[in-house]
């Protein structure tokens, strides 16, 4: 390759990357225009992610840092004043209060997303590979295998989900204080409290609960690929690629998958909220992840009795669910309408 | 038609038997020994009451009334059976100490409370035998004991039958009340402030967490007015007013979150109709506008809503579980959590095959009321 080739490749290719740079710009500017609430939950999700990953940074306690004498502080506004930094807090002031043993909510709100963060969109991959393998396979096949499948996925879906996943985390923690998923020793014996200010420690019951989530919310998921694959299925394209002798495996990957991700997204957006939310369920029955700052969990056990005084005391990791999942909802019902107009109606939520 | 009823409830024996194997198979998901590892989740509370039990068999085996022996005579029995123990390993009792003597009482109790529990789930048959006797006799209505003790489980379902079903006919009621007219002037005054209202409205009710609603509603009422829910639940023919004041708020937050996905369904569903060439045509011969909503259009877009109500059952039920849990109402939710937290395998087994089959029927009644009140759908 000569000089003068590579120097046309190479403009040639950052021509490309930056019509992409300015399609994206423009295609995301526009979505923001039409969907306002749409591009907020797109927000909450950049946001929760940012939080989740840099929050040791972020929060200003460390993990299970209490402030002794600072116990149910209220909220405070932080004070203007000109120069660096432009907003300050006194010294025995919390943005968000602080609880009754005089941790700093803003804190625990912080580090909560860690657990909101992971459990959600490890979910959310969890599901749709399930969904997507059982969908595919279901629709695509056809006939004898559809049925077998279906019915299997009939037992899947008579259950509540929250009993099957309460029932499922319950048996499976059980085990792993046996050493199963803690890899030999339980998590109930094994985490320690001073395990760092990430999520590491709490491996096995965080693996629980995405596993379970993943595999229960699978089912439904499983039925609506499967129907977007068999309309898909009748578009005459797919005959002609099996004209042409394409493989079963190529026509799959090649000509379904693509056209069906449309509605995978839109069905991702949606169960991110649903696995956050049920998620806090868990936590706030004492179920879930235990031994990690959670939102669910801010909301239980002494919370309830102290917050006819404090009322900000459920407010604030309330408040921060409440947002979290009205913006996935509001992003899925958006992207849905830009991407998949057929799905008009499928709301998902309503779990917890 | 009967034809498609009969073959679906022939479709729904091999549901339900592959639920009854998932369900009781959770037990097998454990690693180990599953009464070893129940055993040891209650070992603390459960230990001197067994041993106790231990006591009271050696009595009855003495010829005599357990109830009636005295505390001295328990106390030589019970250092019998002690010394016994250790005697199996070689050690004398005059010789240990008093930790040994207590582990040794505690090896004896939970050995005890195994086989018990073992006895009593058949756990030392095979999977299939398991199952196989699982089944027949919960078609018989016998799901076993409870393993914590008391009444059996059927006794303690039926006993908490009655506030699930009143807790979840409230909530239906109050959700369709809420949604359908929400759903209507949404639709009807499409895009309009009110239609962004009561859209914005529906997404976060989906978005709240019933149990944040319930315990700012608890707290709310305390504060602001000074009011505290009654914790002793009342039967609704026992006591009404207790029961109403109990049972009133749940259902409300739980109408809500059907609410919700009603609402938007009953709006897209208007929509529809609303569109409809004979919509047209009535207004085009100078009807009301609202005699043309509530007469033509109402009527047809209800249909489908009426039979998705069927549909949110599991929600229905899922959402129950922690407003029985903060408003003590001891439904069956309720006593599957506890069960969970007791570990009560039998309890906890036939829950969820109990739940299981109300969705699967409640499913194939929807199906059948969708095709004899819409004639256009084909059942086949």
């Amino acid at each position: 390759m000569t000089a003068v080739d590579t120097a046309i490749s190479s403009q040639f290719q950052d021509r490309q990357s930056r019509n992409f740079l300015v399609r994206a710009a423009s295609v995301s500017k526009r979505f923001v225009q039409r969907k306002p609430l749409g591009a907020f939950g797109a927000f909450m999700l950049v946001l929760i992610l940012t939080v989740a990953i840099f929050s040791p940074l972020i929060a200003r306690d460390g993990l299970r840092e209490s402030h002794v004498g600072d116990q149910l502080q209220g909220p405070s506004l932080p004070s203007f004043n000109f120069g660096w930094p432009l907003l300050t807090l006194g010294e025995n002031e919390y943005l968000l209060g602080t609880d009754s043993i005089g941790q700093d909510l803003y804190s625990r709100v912080v580090y909560g997303s860690q657990i909101a963060a992971l459990v959600g969109v490890g979910t959310v991959m969890l599901v749709g590979f399930i969904s997507i393998t059982v969908g595919m396979t279901s629709g695509y096949f056809g006939g004898r295998t559809d049925f077998i499948i279906q019915r299997f996925v009939d037992v899947w879906l008579s259950f509540p989900a929250i009993f099957l996943i309460l029932t499922l985390v319950a048996v499976l923690q059980t085990a792993g204080n046996f050493g199963f998923l803690g890899f030999g020793r339980g998590p109930e014996i094994g985490p320690q409290p001073d395990g760092g200010p990430w999520f590491w420690h709490t491996y096995a019951r965080t693996t629980i609960v995405v596993v379970v989530l993943g595999v229960v919310l699978a089912g439904g998921a499983s039925r609506i690929v499967r129907a977007a694959v068999l309309g898909v299925k009748g578009i005459p394209y797919i005959d002609a690629a099996v004209v042409i002798g394409s493989s079963s495996p190529r026509i799959l990957f090649r000509h379904i998958l693509p056209n069906i991700m449309p509605t995978v997204i839109v069905l991702a957006s949606v169960q991110l909220g649903a696995a956050i939310i049920i998620e806090a369920t868990l936590s706030f029955l004492g179920v879930g992840v235990t031994n990690f700052p959670t939102w669910g969990q801010m909301l239980s056990g002494q919370t309830r009795t102290l917050m006819q005084q404090h009322m900000y005391l459920g407010l604030v990791p309330g408040i921060a669910i409440f947002l979290a999942v009205f913006g996935f909802n509001m992003l899925g019902d958006a992207l849905r309408d830009v991407l998949d107009p057929r799905l008009r109606g499928a709301g998902g939520g309503g779990l917890g | 038609m009967s034809q498609y009823i009969l073959r679906r409830l022939l479709l729904m024996i091999p549901t339900l038997l592959g639920v009854s194997l998932l369900v009781t198979g959770m037990l097998r998901l454990m690693p180990g020994d599953a009464v070893d590892i129940m055993v040891t989740e209650f070992a603390t509370s459960g230990g001197n009451q067994e041993f106790r039990l231990l006591v009271d068999h050696v009595l009855e085996a003495e010829g005599k009334v357990a109830a009636e022996a005295g505390f001295s005579e328990r106390l030589a029995i019970e250092k019998q059976i002690i010394t016994d123990e250790l005697a199996k390993d070689g050690i004398d009792y005059e010789t240990t100490t008093v930790a040994i003597r207590l582990e040794a009482k505690n090896v004896l109790a939970l050995g005890a409370l195994k086989d018990r529990i073992r006895q009593r789930l058949g756990v030392d048959k095979p999977y299939i035998a398991q199952w196989w006797e699982w089944v027949t006799n919960a078609v018989r209505g016998d799901f076993g004991e409870k393993i914590t003790g008391g009444q059996s489980v059927s006794q303690e379902m039926r006993s908490r039958l009655p506030a699930s079903f009143q807790l979840g006919i409230m909530a239906m009621i109050f959700g369709a009340f809420v949604a359908i007219p929400v759903g209507v002037i949404s639709a009807v005054k499409q895009d309009g402030p009110l239609d962004y209202i009561g859209r914005g409205g529906a997404i976060a009710m989906l978005a709240l967490p019933s149990f944040f609603v319930a315990t700012l509603v608890i707290a709310g009422a305390g504060r602001w007015m000074g009011y505290s829910f009654p914790i002793f639940y009342q039967k609704l023919w026992e006591d009404p007013s207790v029961n109403l004041q109990i049972m009133v708020p749940p259902a409300i937050i739980l109408g809500f979150i059907l609410a919700g996905t009603l609402m938007r369904i009953t709006r897209a569903q208007m929509l529809e109709v609303l569109r409809q060439d004979y919509i047209r045509t009535a207004q085009a011969k100078g009807l009301v506008q609202r005699k043309v909503v509530m007469g033509h259009a109402v009527r047809n877009a209800l249909l489908p809503v009426v039979t998705i109500i069927g549909l949110q059952v599991p929600i229905l039920i899922g959402g129950s579980l922690v407003l029985e849990q903060i408003f003590f109402i001891p439904g069956i939710a309720r006593y599957l959590f506890a069960s969970i937290l007791a570990r009560d395998f039998p309890s906890i087994i036939a829950i969820n095959m109990v739940i299981a089959t109300l969705i699967v029927f409640t499913n194939l009644l929807v199906d059948i009321l969708y095709g004899v009140l819409d004639p256009r759908v084909k059942l086949q």
